[in-house]
């Protein structure tokens, strides 16, 4: 969507490419295209799941197809994937981590990261170019999506790999590396009935639940909820930890965050010395009360 | 013709049973040398205390009597198969100039009952009592001996009482005899009948000694043959000393396939009477890890057979590794050495598993957190990922300053440790010990910057170059200091210290401070009260106790400061490692069931009248710390070391003067 909106800002003609298992696929993912004057569909059952080497031949045979000045590919799994390969088959420029272009006379001026975004790059690129663009460049402009038509594409398309098997990690759709904020309970909770204590705190935070290694160890929470050690390295900007004495063993886990808040009945736990802030008192008093202050329904 | 039949038959099991020992102990031939030569004298002693005298086998009573029981009627029953071979083969030959029909008899009567009644104790036991430590081992193997035995047995007394019935008259040396006769005679057996039973059970008593003659090579009885020179070829280098890897052109081997290992491993393996003593003494297995000792070795064992040809099992194909013993297996074990010291045929667990985690690390097939620590010990040289300038900055904590020993000469050096330079909970300890050695008045100082770690788990996690790397950078600082004895809180570097590094050419005297304390105390140095006294137990760590014999020391300082000392039911020799050892510290360690060291504090809570429980190594005081909290029981039992117990006591001292 951003990549058709960013388009759309350059003023030229967009064409999109969408590849699928089946024809009908291919119908339903044109018809919400928004901002393109054409749509390329190939429908091939070998693309029903993501195989590198079956969408390389289908953007290479579109490229190749339609001639266009600019390629635009998001910067995601897929994108890095098949760039490199479309700028090698199609003997055009690339340029990676864009974040912004627009077109300068008969060239496009590219803004790109570099030095992994601690440093940003002009660069004068000529057409016919290639540009992969990171996501968050352009806002996404929903625009109306006008029955265009859609051109399909016949390839005879085939991949050397082949999917085996799809395994999910049992992260409960949790990563707490990637949360801002983390509410950390420790074995003082008492029990798993007790959690919805934690979990409306979290939830008006806007914070993820996580645990100790004797909360995870007691089945209370799941492993990919541990911070610590053995389990998860945590990085947030908030980290309230209640009931956590504050092991070594923990702390390797989340030292490093920006701002610790520790609440303890006991004074002597060692958790004190690392936290910003601390409060002597049972978690069972303030944590409701947290929530209270911050608004809604427990 | 008699003798034509038993000659051919007599030669053909001799033939087939000797075959079968043959291919099974061939390839030791070209396995790896173990250097088990020397010091012939102490080899032939532990085999007449652990084979005549049953030293470990007792340790199990139950267990340890009954085969005591089959042990020695072997022996003594052997005469009756001297007897049955003698005279078939040789007509003519009799023991009974000697006493064959009378104290020989008689000896054979008694010896059939013992051994009738310790077959019945041990089918009891391995049937109805049916002991943990017995799940995983071979039934069939059990059941089937136990008949043949009892066959042998039964036809022996039974052809002695129809020789009897022959004569029709009762032997005052054989009661047990008589009875059969009795029995024959009651039935109305006629002389001449009475030989033909004779006969009979003469036939079948030589076909049940032949079929178990030619059972035994393929059988867990093997050990009949093999436990004695199992136990006479033991290792007798001090027992915290890995052998170190076998090199070819300058590059060390790992075990990839089962000539790689030594021919003593390999007999390890074919010595194994799968009686599960080890499995019922492992921490690892204790926990619900994958690891049994017992079942590590008969998978080796079957294993080797199936690579030579002689077991066809899927379950134990090469490649050794991920094969037959899955990489979780490995990475389980603490090398607490509980198994080899319980071992009754001396087996060496400890060693193959490193053997075999050489080869993971050699292949990079690590344990990812293990992995990340092994990282850190190369880049810093210690396990917290600190660099090295901060290894001395406990001291900031001590009211005085502590010699640099290399840069003056000390008395005592002291080596400090991972844990206890760098772990919160355990440098508070260190720093009382630094406070209670200044008030001694002893001579002490430290590498500071200059120490690494020891090395000691490192090597028994399986990696050697990083083991030499760490030893000889502490060698050599050791090398440029000038002291008279090194002292360490850690039983982990005394074992490295003492027992590892002599091997690169280091050879120090080594003490624990549990030995120093107790000397300062006794000479009056350190002044304590004995009045204050608790209810303590005492914890052995595995490297001082087990690995280093440090058994007394404690035990002497804590009685010496007054407190009465409960020892739990799991103590010196058999003691309970927490499950920190051998590198399992630095591992993942995910509940697989009851951890080690929640299982050890629950053992001291039983005893009742217990508040403190005492140990002596800085892991232990991490590992049982998180045991109590986890199992909420910080009000009934409190973690406390060594040193806190003598600081208190000083202190005591110090208010009342």
């Amino acid at each position: 969507m951003e990549l058709l909106a960013l388009s759309a800002s350059l003023g030229a003609d967009t064409i999109a490419l969408v590849c699928a298992g089946s024809a009908a696929d291919v119908d339903a993912i044109a018809g919400q295209v928004p901002h393109a004057a054409c749509v390329i569909g190939v429908a091939h059952g070998a693309l029903q799941e993501y195989l590198p080497g079956a969408y390389q031949t289908c953007l290479n045979a579109a490229i190749a197809a339609k001639q266009p000045d600019l390629v635009l590919i998001s910067y995601s799994t897929a994108g890095v994937d098949l760039a490199a390969g479309a700028a090698v088959a199609s003997g055009r420029n690339l340029v990676g981590y864009v974040t912004d272009l627009s077109v300068d006379g008969d060239s496009l001026a590219v803004t790109s990261q570099v030095y992994g975004g601690k440093l940003l790059a002009k660069t004068g690129m000529s057409f016919p170019g290639i540009a992969v663009v990171m996501p968050g460049a352009t806002k996404a402009d929903p625009g109306a999506a006008a029955g265009v038509p859609v051109e399909m594409l016949d390839l005879e398309v085939s991949s050397p790999s082949r999917v085996v098997e799809v395994l999910i990690p049992e992260t409960d759709g949790v990563d707490l590396t990637k949360a801002e904020r983390i509410v950390c309970i420790g074995r003082a909770l008492g029990g798993p009935e007790k959690l919805p204590v934690v979990e409306g705190l979290a939830e008006r935070l806007g914070a993820e639940v996580a645990g100790s290694r004797p909360v995870i160890d007691a089945g209370w929470l799941p492993k990919a909820r541990q911070v610590g050690k053995s389990g998860t390295k945590v990085k947030p900007k908030l980290y309230l930890m209640a009931g956590v004495s504050g092991a070594p063993e923990h702390l390797e886990g989340m030292k490093d965050s920006d701002l610790i808040i520790a609440l303890n009945s006991d004074e002597q736990a060692p958790i004190f010395a690392k936290a910003h802030y601390g409060a002597v008192c049972d978690l069972f008093d303030v944590l409701p009360a947290l929530a209270e202050c911050l608004g809604g329904e427990a | 013709m008699t003798s034509a039949v038993l000659w051919v038959m007599t030669a053909a099991a001799f033939a087939i049973s000797g075959w079968r020992f043959w291919v099974r102990f061939k390839p030791l031939l070209h396995a790896q040398p173990a250097g088990r030569t020397d010091r012939l004298g102490e080899r032939l002693r532990g085999v007449i205390g652990d084979v005549g005298l049953h030293r470990r086998l007792l340790r199990f009573s139950y267990s340890g009597a009954l085969h005591l029981m089959i042990f020695t009627s072997f022996l003594v029953l052997f005469t009756s198969i001297i007897q049955a071979f003698g005279a078939g083969l040789f007509p003519g030959f009799s023991l009974d100039p000697v006493g064959g029909q009378t104290w020989i008899a008689l000896l054979q009567n008694v010896f059939a009952i013992i051994i009738m009644v310790a077959l019945g104790m041990a089918a009891y036991q391995r049937y109805v009592i049916r002991p943990e430590r017995f799940e995983g081992s071979k039934r069939g193997d059990a059941s089937l001996i136990y008949i043949l035995a009892a066959t042998i047995v039964v036809t022996m007394v039974l052809e002695a009482s129809a020789r009897l019935a022959v004569v029709g008259e009762a032997s005052a040396w054989q009661p047990v005899a008589n009875l059969g006769m009795s029995l024959m005679v009651g039935m109305g057996v006629s002389a001449d009948s009475a030989r033909a039973v004779e006969a009979v059970f003469y036939w079948v008593h030589i076909v049940a000694i032949l079929a178990f003659l030619i059972y035994i090579p393929g059988s867990k009885h093997r050990h009949m043959f093999t436990a004695a020179p199992n136990i006479f070829f033991r290792p007798l280098t001090p027992k915290g000393q890995l052998p170190a890897p076998m090199e070819t052109d300058g590059k060390q081997d790992t075990v990839t396939v089962y000539s790689d290992f030594t021919w003593k491993d390999l007999l390890d393996t074919m010595s194994c009477t799968e009686c599960g003593r080890c499995q019922s003494v492992c921490p690892a297995h204790a926990g619900g890890k994958p690891l049994s000792p017992k079942t590590l070795i008969m998978d080796l064992r079957d294993g080797y057979l199936t690579d030579q040809g002689l077991l066809s099992s899927t379950d134990h194909a090469m490649p050794i590794v991920d094969g037959t013993i899955h990489p979780d297996t490995l990475w389980s074990c603490t090398t607490c050495r509980a198994c080899m010291e319980v071992c009754p045929v001396h087996i060496e667990h400890v060693p193959k598993i490193v053997k075999l985690r050489r080869s993971m690390i050699e292949d990079g097939a690590v344990e990812p957190l293990l992995k990340g620590t092994l990282a850190s010990f190369q880049s810093h040289g210690n396990s917290f990922g600190k660099p090295p300038k901060q290894r001395a900055r406990w001291t900031k904590g001590l009211s005085h300053k502590i010699k640099d020993a290399r840069k003056e000469p000390v008395d005592i050096l002291w080596f400090v440790g991972d844990f206890a330079s760098f772990d919160p909970r355990a440098q508070k300890l260190t720093v009382q010990v630094g406070e209670l050695l200044a008030m001694a008045g002893v001579d002490v100082g430290i590498l500071y910057d200059g120490e690494r770690n020891s090395g000691n788990d490192i090597r028994r996690a399986g990696d050697e170059g990083l083991f030499e790397m760490l030893a000889q950078h502490n060698i050599e600082q050791l090398e440029s200091c000038e002291f008279n004895r090194i002292m360490t809180t850690d039983p982990h570097s005394l074992n490295a210290l003492r027992s590892e590094y002599p091997a690169l050419g280091a050879d120090y005297d080594v003490i624990h401070y549990s030995e120093l304390f107790l000397e300062l105390i006794q000479s009056g140095a350190l002044k304590i009260n004995p009045a204050q006294s608790a209810g303590v137990t005492y914890h052995d760590p595995c490297y001082l106790g087990r690995y280093n014999g440090g058994f007394d020391a404690p035990r002497a300082l804590i009685s010496a400061l007054g407190h009465r000392l409960h020892e739990m039911p799991r103590n010196r020799e058999n003691s309970f490692c927490c499950g920190a050892g051998g590198g399992r510290i630095f591992m993942e360690d995910n509940p697989t069931g009851e951890r080690p060291s929640e299982n050890r504090i629950r053992e001291a809570l039983a005893l009742g009248d217990v508040d403190h429980f005492v140990v002596s190594c800085p892991k232990d005081v991490v590992m049982y710390t998180a045991a109590v909290q986890a199992l909420g029981v910080d009000d009934q039992i409190v973690v406390r070391d060594l040193v806190e117990l003598i600081a208190e006591s000083t202190q005591a001292e110090e208010m009342a003067a």
